[in-house]
């Protein structure tokens, strides 16, 4: 029964939402319904942010209480918390809220994406090895789009960026096409085996 | 919880559908049906017939081979080496929201990690960005240590919100592995900038990496940065996999008839434009004869005219 | 011993070289030129047909984490837009690409040449000045008679003059036009919930799901830049400065998808592949991927004070630092493999 009510609600709606699919956007009723179908999705995604932030701060006191070293990360997110949900609650367009948004939220962002470039120095190191023909191929192609990329290329040699522009759009895009139809395949059929209860290990427990 | 997940999922087929079905549909039909989509639909039922079709010949007992994934055979391996080790498992289930069907593949996945973990009595930590996603998690984790007979071992710590922010949740997650130093590290879901950035730290602490996405642009990421990575369809393929259920194992080959056709599909038309090209420059008029008249209904076909 | 150390190249080693290699050039401010590529040449071809008293859409869907990369797409976008008489509406899936349009209008740093900077000072605009003969730090510039005030941040003034080889800037977009009216030739509708849900909205029926602006909370029909625009059909194009989920692909498949409305994106560089199938079916019309592609659209549209531009000598050194570690790492397998007898 716990499961069966689900699968059976899951069917029933997706049947729905095919056949809605399929007629006719303009006609008012299946606007209507699509309307209020996506504003539920709206708001239910609402009340379950309340949930995370409740998890958040609920587990985040309990490390406080507990008080070890890391006790020190709970108070800062707690503090931090509290103090940008509050003022963006009073004023979002604040003195206070945008100095914090631009002198911290944003450098901070920044940071963590800036470790990127390292991240990708470190692995390309590690990992780009001309092992098989195959792979020299990656590497040489690696290097055309790396230079074709950023002014330096021309500045080696003209036609660099030319051929890195060839290179993204046919080769790389031939490539991302076949990996995005065979994603969007597993994904319908992940979808046909949801809708009609064959994966039930996302609901919980025994399969 | 559960209908909520269910209802989002829905939109996720709604999506992909819609995904073959992008070119001009803006002609305004009077019928009550969107003739516009009429080739979706068509590509749906094919779609979903082959599906079907080999999901009832497994339930017959045919055998259904699926090559070896060397990603999803790790799993026991890394899982085997966090417990010797006594070090907890860490699990990353994407970036995305719970309508998407990667992260549902990947909660999938958790499930049958969750109930290993309980079993072996081994630290499991489950980070999340979606607080659906976190939701659901929690439910799946604590129902899979009910399976495995350990309710007790279960701790409502192991599965947390951290943000919804994108680099706030990387920064989140490498604090947790540079303080804990997980054996192992499975990341699993849709990822975006931020896979690097994990795969890197993980591989910094010396842990067993798993990954899997089907985001195109992360996958050499993960490559390069983890022992083993699922490319695209295997994550979705991960569930069957690990299943002991035929009928997950026949929408497998089902999913794989459906590639079949599209490639005969997009061979057929590959032809169909040489010769009709060639029609072209040899002088004829194109839009004459069997061939361009063929050529002309499949082209606005495609395009959904 | 020297192959051992090198095939167990600490990682921090190689973090030391590509902060070097980023940071002399941003200290120097060496400028190599930046030539559009064919794909940054087709969108701005694409915006170049755009007529004047056109409107588009600009969806930031980006947050700060993204912003080194997409930033300068939106200032040279806007700046782009602006110059042309082409109006804006602006709008964000993301909950924080709202707060960073606000940014580009009022807070970022707008650079422009000595010339640009003297006409604004004597049209009443706040003008800030970095000079590397003073102390290198922000100077607010005051034209006191024919005297220029450098003033500092204890109000402290101190009377200079204007270097050429000095960085001139205003903070934000709307600093730099007198013209520009809100609700006439820009208009923010902000951070609006739900994804999928606002572009369907729009694509239905604009006034409904938008209902108002954030500046006033009036109704869009109040504002004679969105007065006749029914739905998504009616904007000239759409641009979105995408960095995941909740942009690019959504645009396409749901804004594309059933009005034929030209979508634009901007992109992050590692995520640009992924999106090259959509420009090759011609459901995207244009992208511009990173910021190599915020700088080539800067240069297609003339833009050479752009941050984009600036940023493209530290990446080309970057590059060609990684391109240095592949071949080391590449020349000490090599050597083992084949000269290193066990």
């Amino acid at each position: 029964m716990k499961r069966s009510i689900p699968i059976f609600i899951t069917f029933v709606s997706a049947v729905i939402m095919i056949v809605f699919y399929f007629l006719n956007q303009d006609i008012e009723s299946v606007k209507k319904f699509q309307a209020g179908i996506l504003n539920w999705v709206s708001i239910i995604a609402a009340f379950a942010l309340l949930l995370g932030i409740f998890n958040l701060l609920f587990v985040n006191f309990y490390k406080l209480r507990r008080f070890n070293k890391d006790s020190i990360y709970s108070l800062v997110l707690i503090v931090s918390f509290l103090t940008i949900t509050i003022s963006g609650l009073v004023d979002d367009t604040s003195a206070t809220y945008s100095w914090m948004f631009e002198n911290m939220l944003r450098p901070l962002s920044s940071t963590m994406f800036s470790l990127l470039a390292f991240y990708v120095a470190s692995a390309a190191f590690r990992a780009f090895r001309a092992k098989t023909k195959e792979a020299t191929f990656l590497l040489v192609a690696a290097f055309i789009v790396m230079l074709g990329r950023v002014p330096v290329g021309a500045m080696i040699w003209g036609k660099i960026p030319l051929i890195s522009n060839w290179i993204m759009a046919y080769p790389a895009a031939s490539a991302q096409s076949a990996i995005m139809i065979g994603a969007a395949l597993g994904a319908v059929s992940v979808s046909l085996k949801i809708i009609l209860g064959i994966e039930k290990t996302y609901l919980g427990g025994e399969e | 919880m559960k209908q909520k997940v269910l209802l989002f999922s829905l939109f996720q087929l709604r999506f992909y559908s819609s995904a073959f079905a992008t070119e001009a549909e803006e002609q305004i039909s009077n019928s009550f049906f969107q003739v516009s989509r009429i080739p979706v639909l068509l590509g749906l039922i094919i779609l979903c017939g082959l599906i079907l079709y080999c999901i009832q010949i497994a339930k017959k007992g045919q055998y259904i081979f699926i090559r070896k994934i060397a990603g999803l055979n790790a799993i026991d391996d890394a899982l085997g080496r966090a417990t010797e080790m006594g070090k907890p498992v860490l699990y990353v289930p994407g970036i995305m929201e719970i309508s998407d069907l990667q992260t549902l593949a990947s909660i999938s996945i958790l499930g049958h990690i969750a109930k290993k973990t309980a079993c072996y009595e081994t630290d499991l930590y489950v980070p999340n960005r979606d607080p659906l996603v976190f939701s659901t998690a929690q439910e799946v984790v604590k129902e899979s240590y009910l399976a495995a007979g350990r309710p007790d071992a279960f701790n409502e710590n192991m599965v947390e919100y951290l943000t919804t922010d994108q680099f706030g949740y990387v920064a989140g997650v490498n604090g947790y592995m540079v303080r804990e130093e997980p054996a192992a590290n499975f990341y699993l879901g849709g990822f975006y900038a931020e896979s690097l950035l994990l795969a890197e730290t993980g591989n910094a602490v010396g842990a067993i990496q798993v990954a899997g996405t089907a985001i195109p642009s992360q996958i050499p990421f993960f490559i390069s940065a983890c022992d083993y990575t699922l490319i695209g369809e295997e994550l979705y393929a991960a569930g069957a996999y690990l299943s002991d259920d035929p009928r997950s194992k026949g929408s497998l080959k089902g999913q794989d008839m459906g590639k079949l056709a599209i490639m005969v599909v997009t061979i057929l038309l590959i032809l169909f434009n040489i010769v009709y090209n060639m029609n072209i420059s040899s002088g004829n008029d194109s839009s004459e004869g069997l061939l361009g008249k063929t050529f002309n209904v499949l082209e606005s076909g495609m395009k959904g005219e | 011993m020297i192959l051992k150390f090198l095939k167990t190249l600490d990682r921090r080693i190689i973090f030391l070289f590509m902060a070097i290699a980023v940071i002399l050039p941003t200290i120097t401010g060496q400028r190599f030129p930046v030539q559009p590529s064919p794909m940054t040449d087709d969108f701005a071809s694409v915006l170049k047909e755009l007529k004047s008293n056109d409107t588009v859409l600009l969806s930031a869907d980006y947050d700060p984490g993204s912003q080194a990369e997409l930033q300068p797409m939106t200032l040279a976008f806007m700046k782009y837009c602006f110059d042309n008489n082409i109006k804006v509406v602006t709008m964000a899936l993301w909950p924080l690409g709202s707060k960073l349009i606000e940014s580009a209008l009022n807070h970022d740093r707008i650079y422009i040449p000595r010339e640009k900077a003297i006409e604004l000072m004597s049209k009443g605009k706040n003008v800030y000045v970095i000079s590397k003969k003073r102390s290198g730090a922000e100077e607010k510039i005051e034209k006191r008679g024919n005297k220029y005030i450098f003033i500092r941040d204890n109000n402290q003034g101190e009377e200079s003059i204007l270097n050429n080889e000095d960085k001139y800037y205003v903070k934000g977009l709307y600093s730099i036009y007198d013209d520009i009216k809100y609700g006439v030739d820009y208009l923010d509708i902000g951070y609006k919930v739900g994804g999928l849900v606002v572009i369907q909205g729009i694509v239905n029926d604009f006034e409904e799901t938008v209902k108002t602006d954030t500046l006033n909370n009036k109704s869009v029909l109040d504002y004679p830049i969105t007065r006749n625009i029914k739905n998504l059909k009616d904007f000239s194009a759409v641009f979105t400065i995408s960095s995941g989920n909740m942009g690019i692909k959504e645009w396409v498949v749901y804004g594309n998808g059933p009005t034929g409305v030209k979508v634009l994106s901007g992109v992050t560089a590692v995520s640009a592949p992924e999106f090259l199938p959509y420009l090759t079916s011609k459901q995207l019309s244009g992208l511009l991927a990173g910021l190599a592609g915020a700088a080539e659209f800067e240069a297609a549209t003339n833009y050479y004070e752009g941050e984009a531009s600036k940023g493209m000598t530290p990446q080309s050194y970057a590059h060609l630092v990684i391109i240095f570690f592949i071949l080391l790492g590449n020349g000490v397998y090599i050597t083992e493999k084949y000269f290193i007898k066990e």
